[in-house]
């Protein structure tokens, strides 16, 4: 394989002696690093030092374990069965015989079969091969992986028999100094300002408050030679709407933030263009561009906090009306029941109190949803007249009905069909050929039948799900309905599979039990009439569903905890998460501050955590949040 | 990051832009600004994401381009069996079992097909291929080059580019994109046209007059603005509309058709295009009866 000709590496001085002395020290080496940052550069640009170059592997589905080790010749093993030089090496084995370095891009998206070889080389400095023998690794042989932790779509968390073996080095972004001579070295006839200009925008897009995820150095590369060629075509404002088709995809908003991409790119780029202007006309001592945040998004950040302490005083508030319903009076004039959340009587609407409020409450918004439902302009008359008092179970019923109609329009059909790409004997459905089995299996029985036929396929997988939905006093109303709709997707995603759902606030309850079948319309009317109030137990919860998912005989366990992150009762629910094998969180707010403490107990749990933006939004979540 | 420096493309079909721009623009009823934005980012080497409903012309420009610049255009569907061996290709079985795995036998499929003729690989419902087959086009879009397990080296020609096309407000069987891949692509967004384009576009295609498209017109746009219906018509709907009422009134043999037959052609031509509001509970018939009644009187 020839050498691709190779840009010259910017900076990276440190990274070059990390990486150079890790592998010198005979370690596996894991980089790790946001997308355009330059890991495959870094790695090619060591390789090259040591003389050899590595060989290259993407992780993706194709990548099986024949496809790594490598496989026999199927023309030589039907005629001779399986001798030793019937045997092709795959890349590992290449590189082990040979003692060079594999590198693996997305090491991330490799199958679990083709990482468990790789591990097994990494330990044991060997391989067995079925049918062929041992490859022992010679010196130099180096394992590289690379993996973008923000990618979090058709990638797996590395497992630790892996994270055990390598040595890690992060790389972050660069400086904007070196960020502008990357982008010339690709572009070097291109206008120095609009080059300054176009890396302060990704630069900004990643600092900027809305943005979840920013753009790489790419971004700017892609603007600058596409503003080249708009100019040629139409000059007016090229540089403004080369940045709207550079950047657009790459920008990645906050959930709930209420504007467009295009408005922030706007906003970004008109700072570049001010920033530069001024850095232009009063030269500083240093690059002359500094990393000033422009001052709009200065603004912005301040609002931001202001949103996360009025959220806080909001929950605290609900928390303590509820919790002084709980007093020895209360209870001695007749309410609330005495078994916590239970099911209110609508007869008691009447009675002043916090537990009427939550009804009221519930009912308010259930009726508001149904009615936002039912009535679409055009008529303009809604089945649900707003002064006939319906009772609420009525309500519930009709609510839970349209939230199931609604869910099953939203969720993405391969969450319904589901599961993974397995290699299945021919069953007169799919025709894609696996090959390699068909072959290992012509060579044992060389007559060939359908039967002998190996196919891939999409194949669901039986697995034991448990969903844990916060039901305390912050999650009332419109939340109530979030939580139902959470329901209702998990139920039709895990069609399958074993569930359970447990609603859990200062204890937990379980609202179904594995065994039960019942239909999503009846899950999500459950969910419905949980009056939600008191504090947030939410370590009760997650016990909870540990037990729920040992009882399931299911290998495969998921669980998923509906949460705006809030735990004011009970010990730190990060210990329990941990007892967890994949947690995963579908985060029910919208301060960043609490969407961190979601995020930590995803980690602690290995699992993902994920925010919707809006309740159409959800089902398509929580199917992210079931995939595997 | 790109560890192949990036190859000026002058030699390329895309050398002489501004006359590319003028031959295609000739061909497609307007969108300049679009045209202009979507040949800048071709034009730098990019590769695109056409984002907006079907029917608003994506594939008629394309097909323009390549027919101009003389390169080939490769159309893939996005469905949940695109698998990534239907996309890289496969090795051809029967080859195999007589001679074992040679590069020969190899088939290639429209990824490497359109990275080595230097043509345009174009993917439909981009957002309903599996992750598994979206990665195999992560290396093509930023490396142009691509690795086949047990063939080798696939390197793209300069004018192989990857456009992709979805529908983001579509979400039933689609699936969230990776970032890694949102990072490789420029985005447009393409918009319905406006009512004298959709106008225009509909005289051309079905040869007939302003006066008689007009109602076609009207009334595929007021499906996109009713809130009984999740999603309208394209242009395509008003083309159906003109052809079918066309060739009613040959039938029927009259100069006119009358409201109800007027409605039956409206139903025939629209209601496999919309997608009703199901919370409603109208039909899809009824609602594109009343719209044809509200707006032919």
């Amino acid at each position: 394989m020839a050498a691709p000709t190779m840009s010259p590496l910017i900076g990276r001085h440190r990274e070059l002696h990390a990486l150079g002395a890790a592998l010198d020290a005979t370690r596996h080496v894991l980089v790790d690093g946001p997308h355009g940052v330059g890991k495959t550069r870094l790695v090619r640009e060591i390789c090259a030092a040591s003389g050899a170059e590595p060989v290259v592997v993407h992780g993706s589905a194709a990548l099986t374990v024949g496809a790594l080790v490598g496989t026999h010749d199927p023309s030589v093993v039907l005629r001779r069965g399986y001798e030793q030089t019937a045997f092709a090496r795959g890349p590992l084995a290449e590189t082990m015989a040979h003692g060079r370095v594999l590198y693996l891009d997305e090491a991330n998206r490799v199958p679990a079969d083709a990482l468990n070889a790789l591990i097994s080389a990494m330990s044991e400095g060997e391989l067995v091969v079925p049918r062929y023998g041992r490859v022992v690794a010679a010196q130099g042989f180096r394992v590289v992986a690379a993996v973008n932790p923000l990618d979090d779509v058709g990638t797996g968390a590395l497992p630790n028999a892996f994270l055990d073996r390598v040595v890690r080095l992060t790389l972050d972004y660069q400086s904007g100094a070196e960020e502008r001579m990357i982008v010339l070295a690709q572009l070097p006839d291109a206008d120095l300002s609009l080059v300054a200009r176009a890396v302060f925008a990704v630069r900004a897009s990643r600092r900027h408050p809305d943005v979840r995820i920013g753009a790489s150095v790419r971004g700017a590369i892609d603007l600058v030679s596409i503003a080249a060629r708009l100019a040629q075509l139409d000059p007016r404002d090229a540089d403004l709407e080369a940045a709207l088709l550079a950047l657009s995809s790459k920008i990645v908003l906050r959930p709930g933030v209420g504007r467009t991409v295009e408005s922030v790119i706007r906003e970004i780029w008109a700072d570049a263009v001010i920033t530069e202007h001024r850095a232009r006309s009063s030269p500083r001592p240093d690059d002359g561009f500094g990393e000033a945040l422009p001052p709009s998004s200065v603004e912005l950040e301040r609002d931001g906090e202001d949103d996360a302490a009025t959220d806080n005083s909001r929950e605290e508030t609900s928390d303590r009306v509820t919790s002084d319903s709980d007093t020895p009076e209360r209870r001695a004039a007749g309410w609330p029941p005495a078994g916590g959340h239970g099911r209110a009587a609508q007869g008691r609407d009447q009675s002043a109190g916090p537990e009427s409020e939550v009804i009221a409450q519930t009912r308010q918004a259930l009726a508001a949803f149904v009615r936002s439902s039912v009535r679409r302009a055009g008529s303009g008359r809604p089945k649900l007249p707003p002064t006939t008092p319906i009772d609420l179970a009525d309500l519930e019923r009709l609510a839970a009905g349209v939230i199931v109609k609604r869910v099953r329009g939203q969720l993405p059909t391969t969450a319904r069909i589901g599961g993974r790409f397995a290699s299945v004997r021919y069953d007169f459905r799919s025709d894609d050929l696996d090959l390699d089995r068909t072959i290992t299996e012509l060579a044992e029985t060389p007559v060939l039948t359908s039967s002998q036929l190996w196919v891939h396929d999409r194949v669901p997988r039986r697995r034991g799900v448990v969903l844990l939905l916060d039901v305390s006093g912050s999650m009332r109303g419109d939340r109530a309905i979030e939580s139902a709709t959470a329901a209702a997707a998990t139920a039709l995603a895990a069609e399958h599979d074993e569930l359970a759902v447990v609603a859990f606030g200062t204890s937990a309850e379980v609202l179904k039990r594995s065994e039960e079948n019942v239909p999503a319309a009846e899950l999500a009317r459950r969910v419905l009439s949980v009056r939600p109030h008191g504090l947030t137990d939410l370590s009760a919860g997650l016990e909870a569903g540990v037990d729920l998912l040992a009882a399931m005989r299911s290998p495969v366990k998921i669980a998923v905890v509906m949460t705006d992150g809030v735990q004011n009762q009970g010990p730190d629910a990060r210990l329990m998460a941990t007892r967890y094998r994949q947690l995963n969180v579908l985060a029910a707010t919208e301060s960043p501050w609490r969407l961190r403490h979601c995020e930590t107990l995803a980690a602690a749990g290995r699992g993902r955590c994920v925010q919707y933006e809006r309740l159409d939004r959800l089902p398509a979540a929580i199917s992210t949040l079931l995939r595997d | 990051m790109s560890a192949t420096a990036l190859r000026e493309p002058d030699r390329s079909p895309f050398a002489d832009l501004v006359d590319l721009y003028r031959r295609v623009a000739g061909e497609v009823v307007g969108r300049e600004h679009q045209l202009q934005g979507l040949l800048s980012v071709l034009a730098a080497g990019r590769n695109l994401l056409l984002e907006g409903p079907p029917g608003t012309g994506k594939s008629t420009v394309l097909r323009a381009i390549t027919r101009h610049a003389g390169i080939p255009l490769a159309v893939v569907e996005g469905n949940a069996e695109m698998t990534p061996q239907k996309m890289l290709g496969y090795h051809d079985p029967a080859g195999v079992l007589s001679h074992g795995y040679r590069d020969e036998d190899f088939v290639f499929g429209p990824l490497p097909t359109a990275m080595s003729e230097g043509g345009f690989l174009y993917v439909e419902e981009f957002n309903r291929l599996p992750e598994d087959t979206l990665n195999t086009l992560l290396t093509a879009m930023s490396e142009r080059e691509l690795h086949i397990p047990r063939f080798g080296l696939v390197s793209a020609a300069e004018s192989f580019r990857v456009i992709a096309a979805m529908n983001p407000f579509d979400n039933i069987g689609t699936a969230p994109v990776s970032v890694s891949v949102y990072d490789r692509l420029c985005r447009m967004v393409v918009g319905y046209q406006s009512e004298s384009e959709e106008l225009e576009i509909v005289c051309r295609r079905t040869a007939s007059d302003p006066l008689a498209a007009q109602l076609a017109v009207r009334l595929t746009r007021a499906t996109r603005e009713t809130p009984q219906l999740r999603s309208g018509a394209s242009v395509r709907g008003a083309i159906d509309f003109v052809l079918v009422e066309r060739s009613m009134r040959r039938l029927l043999n009259v100069e006119a058709l009358d409201e109800e037959q007027l409605v039956a052609v409206a139903q025939l031509a629209l209601s496999s295009k919309v997608v009703p509001d199901e919370s409603r509970g109208r039909t899809t018939e009824e609602i594109v009866r009343e719209l044809t009644l509200r707006i032919a009187r």
